[in-house]
């Protein structure tokens, strides 16, 4: 009896993906049901099958809690630090507070600050419990930068408003 | 009361079909005995995938056998239940039975 070969690319799929398996033991048992007369659609099928469950394997072993976490970290801290400067600057340029908070301002305040605090929320979240639930120095930096430039801002507005 | 693991639905079939006086338990058996007793097709990866949880919490073993000609020159990897296995199975299947008692009352009987 001639053997059936079969599909090329399924096999290389297989031959891919199915390595978690006991090695060829899983492709050894289909190539042996696939002698016995399964048809090339059944073929794919269980190939199709091995993908699906080595990918979703595969996504859970990805530290992707880690990398949320670290990224989170970096886009809320440069959120932060960015609108830290941001108000600084405009603290620095304008005489008061209403001059300070301008629509365009105040918009891009508000989006750097939606920014920073959905990062952080995220970075909370993906704590691990055992690691505690500390506030990063970044965070600490951006506080102390964000109150300082406040406080500077009111006490020029009330300056301002002495003044005049 | 004790904290253990249950055992998933298929889990358990894997494990129960490789209970067998011979053995002789590997992928292609191990898939025929649940599509013939259950009477729904099994993916042999997804047989792989409980067969290596089975391994993973020490409830079944794995032999890898001589490659053969009928397999492409591939070895089959035999599977046996342990001692933890046969134990796990018993309990499983006991208390299967038990919960399952009431089900007699509803034969017969439409939902």
């Amino acid at each position: 009896m001639s053997e059936r070969v079969p599909p090329k690319l399924a096999s290389w799929l297989l031959r891919r993906c199915g390595s978690p398996f006991h090695g060829e033991s899983l492709e050894g048992d289909l190539f042996e049901q696939y002698q016995e007369g399964r048809s090339r659609a059944w073929y794919w099928r269980q190939v199709t099958a091995v993908m699906w469950i080595a990918g979703g394997r595969l996504l859970r072993t990805l530290p992707w809690t880690g990398t949320a976490r670290v990224l989170s970290r970096e886009i809320a801290g440069g959120a932060a630090i960015l609108a830290a400067i941001t108000v600084a600057d405009r603290a620095r340029r304008t005489h008061s507070f209403g001059e300070m908070m301008s629509p365009a301002f105040a918009c891009i305040l508000t989006v750097l600050i939606c920014v920073g605090v959905a990062g952080l929320l995220i970075w909370i979240l993906t704590a691990r419990r055992r690691q505690g639930r500390g506030i990063g120095a970044e965070m600490l930096a951006f506080g102390a930068v964000a109150l300082s430039a406040g406080a500077l801002t009111w006490a020029n507005a009330a300056c301002a408003c002495q003044l005049h | 009361m004790r904290k253990r693991e249950y055992l998933g639905q298929l889990e358990l079939m894997v494990l129960l079909a490789v209970i067998r006086p011979a053995n002789d338990a590997y992928g292609v058996l191990i898939s025929r005995e649940i599509s013939g007793k259950s009477g729904r097709e099994v993916a042999l990866a997804s047989v792989y995938a409980a067969l290596e949880r089975l391994e993973n919490k020490g409830l079944v073993s794995a032999t890898l056998g001589e490659p053969t000609a009928l397999r492409g020159g591939r070895a089959r990897t035999y599977f046996k239940p342990t001692a933890a296995g046969l134990k796990e199975a018993r309990e499983a299947h006991e208390t299967l039975l038990r919960l399952g008692a009431g089900l007699s009352s509803w034969q017969g009987e439409s939902a």
